[in-house]
């Protein structure tokens, strides 16, 4: 960035000095580096070779044919109206009040947890999704997910139908299908069946998955591990003696460090995260909270941090430690040149001064040794409690059941699997390209998947059944805190949609219960009252179940909590690749949804696609241009896609966000953008360092 | 040369002439009234059970709200579900055959379908409830219903219509305890009632005929 002038990104300490004088103290604001026109070289259009729109069409050809479309319309006026008959319902639904709107408290899943909602309708149909005031992770927010629920709801490219080797089929015909494998399964104790599930929190289909382990004790489940979940419970347990995972309360804070954590950007969390930050950032708040972050690449974080610092992936580790020792903790770091000492010591000071107000946050995506080094240095400062309490996960899969996707794949690969239940999700697509799910699905006897879309997990399934939508199932979930809350539909399935546990009913029972006994039947058992009715009735208008909420456990950090703390691994030559879920398609489920297309991504704004994002330093050294497509090469693996500057973005570190390069998502969200799970590995699914950067043609 | 045209050839020109333009302005009315979008004024519209608001009305003494359940809290005023009908049908008329289409709706689940009667352009914005809690009667612009054999369209319900009312309400409105009455005749001094009725209920006259407030 040197040379140029212009603002850097708020709060990037580090790249200040690269940045440059600023431009005379002038407050010219910037919303990215193609706004500024002293750069030479101005926006170009991807590959340099599409034509513009205003070549296409010249100023006369436009008005002529907007004229022309104006005229023509007038034709409408000339028929009769469309001939009008008034359906009155023969049988009133109760509250209804035609022409009002009505709310149904409910749940969506994100990363499998519940975010409560008020589904709006009108006369029966779904319009529009609010924020539940009264549940935990909503409280009256939502985020872009549950506003673009209903688009997804009303998709006219969702699953239409159940398809066998691609050619439709019925239900009844699956469950025949599943009856002969119900015989098999019955005399080998269940060998050769496999579960696999994205992340379950919902209590009644854990039950029932539970059940069906329990009764098949050779099947297997296996579910993709989500990003930081393992990685905190395993330290968890060692710090603490008993796997747990933080729960942050922002707005008790004063001082807040994340190392590489992201807690106000998407996830499950988000509403509840930014309520409790705006509290405590309020003019009125008895504490100002000061946030300091520590990132490789921006995020909506770090964008609110004071101060923030672009570090190496790996680096962050090294910052965690040279943190907890300066707290006292006995974790001396290794020699680290990269630090910006001042920065270190004001943190330090900070956080020491805060005391029992501080709060260090570890980020999803950083190994094990972050999050214990996160716990050790709660638990000294005198945190826990106050700033953040430490909770068994809400997740059923949080327990290790079985494996990943990658003890899926050898399993595959040793064909043991007769019957492949994936009961959501699309592994096929998200899982890192190195386990070859597409082609090891294929070495499963039957594989029946239930998903919302006839996707590229459909593609390779002998079975499809449509998913039914959270807006339209039966279905329970779990909030992050373990609130539990109904979901319960706004309309029927549109087609014909089930659920997963209607799918495992399927196959545990000739004759399978509907989604709506099964998850009454689960929390008649479960509640254990008196007046079932009334607590029931009470859950599904309120959105929660009274008193679900799992307890925050005493913890005390043990002496031992340094034991195996893995050391920091060596910085790569090279450059540093880091994966992110996308900003608005997140991991691809959202890939169709064209409200979510068209949002553009915080920092860049780019909408449609996704970029190899970089540090403008990075591209002035390679000589690479916003815009220009680059090939990003690692273990002799390799991907294509447009470039994009970054400002705030660490030098060494490009950035791929997944979710795009989808081939079955739909008529919008297919064959967009790139596919970096390509150079994702099970290993290390979310960074990898020795990466090559090259313009096209260049290497 | 011989003339090509005798003289009585200019009065059948004339003749073609004139009839040309009768009958472009025939087929343009006629035209109108087929793309009209209401069917026409004072005509009752045809419907699956010939229902008399007059009978339920006026002879039975049904109240509005007994069927347009929603006419007080909603912008529509609903139209009554078969179970409605069938409080009452299914102990009174159980075998008449004008009802067989109300018996099967019940039996098959399936909606009756009636044929408005009253359209609005959906460019309108109308709510029902607040005309009401104003103090608009139902009969200032549905007409006498309880006089109706067959329901029909007793005002015009153009724009033109809808604005004699928003511009000067207080030539129309009733108190609000009379909104469902069917006889309630305006008073000889209407214009004086209606003024102390438009400061009662808070009507912003200077508003009311604002584009914004129908066209949304």
């Amino acid at each position: 960035m040197s040379g140029d002038t212009r603002k850097p990104f708020p709060g990037t300490d580090s790249t200040a000095a690269e940045a440059g004088p600023d431009n005379a103290g002038a407050a010219r604001l910037w919303r990215d580096l193609n706004e500024d026109h002293t750069v030479a070289n101005g926006p170009s259009s991807p590959g340099g070779t599409a034509p513009s729109a205003a070549a296409m069409l010249d100023r006369r050809r436009f008005l002529q044919l907007a004229g022309g479309s104006l005229a023509l319309a007038g034709l409408a006026g000339c028929s009769r109206p469309p001939p009008q008959t008034i359906l009155p319902y023969v049988k009133t639904p109760e509250n209804m009040v035609p022409g009002q709107p009505l709310f149904y408290a409910s749940a969506l899943p994100l990363e499998g947890y519940a975010r409560g909602v008020l589904v709006e309708t009108a006369m029966g149909r779904p319009t529009k999704v609010e924020g539940n005031p009264d549940h935990p992770a909503s409280q009256g927010g939502t985020d872009i997910y549950a506003q673009a629920a209903v688009l997804e709801l009303w998709d006219p490219d969702r699953s239409r139908g159940i398809l066998h080797d691609g050619q439709p089929a019925t239900w009844e015909a699956l469950l025949t299908a599943l009856g002969e494998h119900r015989q098999r399964l019955q005399s080998r104790d269940g060998e050769g069946l496999a579960l696999v599930t994205d992340t379950v929190t919902s209590p009644s289909l854990a039950a029932r998955i539970q059940g069906l382990l329990e009764r098949y004790p050779q099947a297997r489940w296996y579910h993709p591990r989500p990003a930081g979940e393992a990685e905190a419970l395993a330290a968890s347990e060692v710090a603490f003696g008993a796997p747990l995972v933080p729960r942050l309360h922002l707005d008790e804070a004063a001082v807040v460090l994340c190392l590489d954590g992201d807690p106000l950007g998407p996830g499950p969390d988000q509403v509840a995260h930014a309520r409790a930050f705006s509290r405590a950032r309020h003019p009125d708040a008895a504490r100002f909270l000061r946030l300091y972050a520590a990132e490789a690449t921006p995020s909506l974080t770090g964008a609110m941090a004071e101060h923030r610092l672009a570090l190496r992936h790996g680096q962050v580790q090294v910052l965690a430690r040279h943190v907890a020792h300066g707290l006292g903790l006995d974790a001396p770091g290794p020699e680290a040149p990269g630090l910006p000492r001042a920065w270190l010591e004001a943190v330090l000071q900070d956080l020491r001064d805060a005391g029992p107000r501080a709060l260090v946050v570890a980020g999803a995506r950083q190994p094990e040794a972050v999050h214990r080094l996160a716990c050790a240095s709660n638990a000294h400062l005198g945190g826990v409690g106050t700033t953040v309490d430490y909770a068994p996960a809400a997740a059923a899969t949080a327990s290790p059941h079985a494996g990943g996707l990658a003890e899926l794949a050898t399993a595959l690969g040793a064909q043991t699997i007769d019957l492949l239940l994936v009961l959501d999700g699309n592994p096929v697509y998200q899982a890192p390209a190195d386990l070859g799910l597409e082609q090891a699905v294929g070495q499963a006897g039957t594989v029946v998947h239930v998903g919302l879309y006839q996707d590229e997990t459909a593609a390779v399934s002998t079975w499809h059944v449509p998913a039914a939508h959270s807006l339209e199932a039966w279905s329970d979930l779990r909030a992050t805190d373990g609130t539990a809350s109904i979901v319960q539909p706004a309309i029927a399935p549109l087609y014909g949609g089930r659920t997963p546990a209607e799918l495992l009913a399927a196959l545990e029972e000739a004759d399978p219960p509907g989604a709506y006994d099964m998850v009454r039947g689960h929390w008649r058992e479960a509640m254990a009252v008196d007046d079932f009715e009334a607590a029931w009735q009470q859950a599904l208008r309120q959105g929660v179940v009274a008193d679900t909420a799992s307890a925050a456990r005493d913890v005390a950090l043990a002496a031992d909590w340094r034991r195996g703390l893995a050391d920091p691994a060596p910085a790569s030559t090279g450059l540093d690749l880091v994966f992110r879920p996308d900003a608005t398609v997140h991991d691809g489920s959202f890939a169709n949804n064209a409200w979510l297309q068209e949002l553009p991504k915080p920092f860049t704004r780019i909408t449609w696609e996704n970029a190899v994002l970089m540090a403008p330093a990075t591209a002035k050294r390679l000589g690479i241009e916003d815009g220009d497509v680059v090939r990003v090469e690692l273990d002799g693996r390799s991907l294509e896609g447009p470039a994009w500057r970054l400002p705030g973005q660490d030098p060494d570190t490009l950035t791929l966000s997944l979710g795009y390069g989808r081939r079955r998502a739909g008529r919008v969200g297919s064959a967009i953008g790139f596919d970096a799970n390509r150079l994702r590995t099970a290993a290390s699914p979310w960074t990898a360092g020795g990466a090559t950067l090259a313009a096209r043609g260049g290497g | 040369m011989a003339q090509i045209f005798r003289r009585s050839a200019d009065w059948l020109l004339k003749l073609v002439v004139a009839g040309g333009v009768l009958a472009v302005v025939a087929v343009a009315l006629a035209w109108r009234g087929y793309v009209a979008s209401q069917p026409p004024m004072g005509q009752p519209v045809k419907q699956p059970v010939p229902f008399s608001h007059k009978h339920h009305v006026k002879e039975v003494g049904l109240d509005c709200r007994y069927c347009h359940t929603a006419v007080e809290t909603s912008s529509y005023a609903g139209i009554p579900p078969t179970t409605t009908c069938m409080t009452c049908h299914s102990q009174l008329f159980r075998t008449a055959p004008m009802l067989a289409p109300v018996r099967r709706s019940l039996a098959e689940g399936r909606s009756l379908g009636w044929n408005r009667v009253h359209l609005l352009a959906d460019f309108v914005y109308f709510d029902h409830s607040i005309h009401l809690h104003q103090g608009v009667g139902c009969v200032t612009c549905h007409g006498p219903v309880d006089e109706m054999q067959l329901t029909y369209r007793a005002e015009p319900l153009t724009m033109r219509w809808c604005l004699e009312c928003h511009r000067e309400p207080e030539r129309h409105l009733r108190p609000r305890e009379h909104v469902f009455d069917m006889d309630w005749k305006p008073p000889r001094d209407q214009l004086s009632l209606g003024r102390e009725l438009v400061a009662r209920y808070g009507i912003d006259t200077s508003r009311l005929a604002d584009c914004s407030v129908c066209h949304r």
